[in-house]
């Protein structure tokens, strides 16, 4: 019996202290996790509820919300609801709530802003037929157009900002439709983000392996040489170098000027404000990530395997295509997801160099949240950014996996 | 033995890495077909690059290496049909073992099923075939090893070149690989060119040994010539152990020479480019010693004084100081029983002629 006693209490006097050092390690990691907690997450978790939150109406307008749900979306909605309209439009003018209201029914249907303020500058106190009150106001109350806007705006929480992400909306019959062609730009928008992201994807696997490759094989002081040449960008303002590009790049700038005096062009190339802008300098900004990337693998690699394959008769391309290529793809995977997922958030460096036909996602995002005001419609693309990238980092994990991310 | 009908020739070659130093220095070697050759030196002594120069990862800056009648110099590494199995095994972790192993045979476009049988045989052959679908990582150090084994034999490699391989293995499994490296030479009738810095390793391995130093070969010869009969101070220090004591050459008759240690005269054979009146030192292998000998034809005879005895299981050793003149090592066989002598006592130490060898000193440095 005190045998198991003893083992017992040394058990337990181990679980309690694994518990006492687990506690301390998690009390030096509070701070951390509480900053980050406050300045990073909470923001994120934030601006992603604002794509789907929708309680401009219900807040402004309680008694309308509440009954303009019962009108079936055919003709004209029946007298109550036009009374609670009337009836809650005072009260939202006085609590100051019909300006945010306003805005946000403005993105369903331009103009609503001006219709709402004017309906609200002339409502009479008392009418017998609203309808036709409302009528006399402005001929849109007539029609149904106005009051379905009410009606999808009485939603909480709504899908319209997912939908208008995706180029979509809920037509009048009450399906999901396309939205109009001129309004559909962000289907258009994520999927050129994604081309930009894997052509640079591309451009910096072509430019990086070489250059990995020297780091990893040349003699020591020619690789560090080296290495500092790749390093010291890696370290310069983002900002720093994208104005760089901005000015080498420019028609009268210093690599069109050196292109004419070589005579081997005439006229200026067109290098910057437009798509051809955006790749040389996206990247040159991205090319690091890449290089270090496969660096990292490739500095584990023993010069013997080539040695070894040569020397059973394998022809040095072969000997690098079937023994060294291979051993290198994990970090030509982790390469190849860094640069992927950096390049599909990017946005001053396409914000600056890039023409009109080269907004990658986050540009619109940004026009939303800061020029719009649409912080819903910016909320919706974010959360589909968020999104995508967790989709690649799946297929990412499960075709290469996640610990094999590494610098030096 | 290779000299009528050599497979591999260096001859006069060179090599050096900044142009002014040689690694290696003038180089002439034969080997014969079927014969299994091993370089053994210190790190620095050219060995390896000897090696590499004949496996075509070094090449020489003078001089001519040949196989088979072929000039190899010019000829890249795949094209010379040259096995090698290096010290860290270099199984390309991304294969498998069957893989591994069907390398060679598939950049030479053999057939699948051919390529199946002959990996099958080849893993047979060093008794692993049931590894075949298992990645390197998963094998032992001495599995690996006879993988790579395997996969620098099974395309039937005209010569094989081991560098170190069982550097990285414990004491146990390298004597194991040892004599199943001999049994794949006899068996298979191998041409072996084997780099090591062991030489126990070479000496019960070889059918010559060639010892290298500062960019030569001092010696090359079967591992018994090598042992009894050094050629140089070098070798007989570096080849087991070797009681190395100082002195001048007093006499010199035939084959024979004398030279003076601390006032006593000692007789043996005489090395090279000897001269009565130049420093030489001795060469005695510490078992042919014997302790107060018994008259006869022990000649020589020197006293000192009994420093330390260590007990060795098998035998005893007996240090000894001679009369001003550093340290002696005796190895006294475990089988006598009569008491050694306690430390501090005065002995005689004596040895025949015929055990010893009067040797020209080894350049300074």
């Amino acid at each position: 019996m005190t045998v198991t006693t003893d083992r017992d209490d040394r058990a337990g006097a181990f679980r309690r202290a694994r518990r006492r050092d687990a506690r301390r390690a998690f009390a030096l990691a509070v701070p951390l996790l509480a900053f980050l907690l406050i300045t990073f997450i909470a923001p994120i978790v934030m601006l992603l509820m604002r794509g789907v939150q929708n309680p401009e109406l219900s807040r402004a307008m309680p008694v309308l919300s509440a009954s303009i749900g019962a009108w079936d979306g055919t003709g004209l909605p029946d007298e109550t609801i036009a009374a609670a309209f009337a009836a809650d439009l005072p009260g939202a003018q006085e609590s100051g709530s019909l300006g945010p209201l306003a805005r946000r029914l403005n993105f369903y249907l331009p103009e609503f802003r001006s219709l709402l303020m004017k309906t609200a500058r002339r409502l009479p106190p008392a009418a017998d037929d609203w309808r036709a009150a409302l009528a006399a106001i402005d001929e849109r109350w007539a029609t149904p157009e106005p009051w379905r806007v009410l009606q999808r705006a009485a939603i909480n929480p709504t899908p319209d900002y997912l939908l208008a992400a995706m180029d979509a909306k809920v037509g009048p019959e009450g399906g999901v439709t396309a939205a109009p062609a001129d309004e559909s730009v962000y289907v258009d928008a994520f999927g050129r983000t994604f081309w930009i992201s894997a052509v640079v994807t591309f451009l910096c696997l072509v430019f990086g392996y070489p250059v990995a490759w020297l780091l990893a094989n040349l003699p020591p002081k020619q690789a560090d040489r080296l290495m500092i040449l790749v390093i010291v960008p890696f370290w310069t303002s983002l900002l720093v170098r994208t104005t760089a590009w901005y000015v080498l790049l420019q028609p009268g700038g210093v690599i069109n000027s050196l292109l004419i005096w070589t005579g081997l062009t005439t006229e200026p190339l067109p290098l910057v404000f437009n798509r051809t802008g955006v790749l040389i300098g996206m990247t040159h900004i991205l090319l690091p990530f890449m290089i270090l990337a496969i660096y990292s693998v490739m500095k584990g690699i023993s010069p013997t395997y080539m040695r070894a394959a040569l020397s059973l008769g394998a022809h040095p391309v072969v000997a690098f295509l079937r023994i060294y290529l291979p051993q290198t793809l994990p970090g030509v995977g982790a390469g190849c997801f860094l640069v992927f997922v950096l390049a599909l958030g990017y946005y001053i460096t396409p914000a600056l160099l890039g023409g009109a036909g080269d907004e990658m996602i986050s540009q619109l995002i940004a026009i939303q949240t800061n020029q719009q005001l649409n912080w819903g419609l910016a909320g919706a693309l974010s959360a589909y950014l968020v999104l995508f990238t967790l989709v690649f980092y799946f297929i990412f994990n499960k075709l290469v996996g996640v610990d094999r991310l590494r610098f030096g | 033995m290779g000299q009528e009908n050599p497979f591999v020739t260096f001859s006069r070659v060179g090599k050096s890495y900044d142009g002014r130093q040689n690694v290696v220095q003038n180089l002439d070697l034969d080997i014969a077909r079927g014969e299994f050759v091993s370089l053994l030196g210190p790190s620095g002594s050219g060995k390896t690059t000897t090696l590499m120069m004949l496996a075509g990862f070094e090449t020489p800056t003078e001089g001519e290496i040949s196989l088979d009648g072929k000039r190899l110099n010019d000829l890249p590494p795949h094209k010379r049909n040259i096995g090698m199995v290096f010290q860290n095994y270099a199984l390309f972790p991304h294969l498998t073992i069957a893989e591994n192993v069907a390398f060679p045979l598939s950049v030479r476009g053999v057939s699948r099923a051919e390529q199946k049988t002959r990996v099958a045989r080849a893993l047979e052959m060093v008794e692993l075939p049931q590894v075949a679908g298992r990645r390197p990582g998963q094998l032992s150090g001495g599995q690996q090893q006879r993988v790579a084994l395997a996969r620098a034999l099974v395309f039937e490699p005209a010569l094989v070149l081991m560098d170190e391989p069982l550097g990285a293995l414990d004491k146990r499994l390298r004597e194991t690989m040892q004599y199943e490296i001999k049994r794949l030479h006899r068996d298979l009738g191998l041409t072996v060119v084997y780099v090591t810095h062991d030489q126990g390793e070479a000496l019960t391995m070889s059918d010559r040994v060639a010892v290298f130093f500062d960019g030569r070969i001092q010696q090359i010869a079967a591992p018994d010539v090598l042992y009894e009969d050094p050629q140089n101070a070098f070798v007989a220090n570096f080849i087991g152990e070797n009681n190395g004591i100082a002195g001048r050459v007093t006499d010199l008759d035939g084959g024979m020479a004398s030279m003076e240690v601390g006032g006593a005269r000692i007789t043996g054979k005489a090395g090279r480019d000897l001269a009565v009146g130049a420093p030489a030192v001795l060469a005695l292998r510490p078992e042919r010693a014997l302790l107060a000998p018994m008259a006869g034809d022990i000649l020589n005879r020197v006293t000192g004084t009994v420093e330390d005895i260590t007990y060795c299981g098998d035998h005893h050793r007996v240090a000894v100081t001679l009369a001003g003149d550093g340290d002696f090592i005796l190895k006294i066989p475990n089988t006598t029983h009569h008491a050694l002598p306690p430390p501090g006592s005065r002995v005689e130490v004596g040895w025949r002629p015929a055990d010893c060898k009067i040797l020209t000193p080894p350049p300074a440095g």
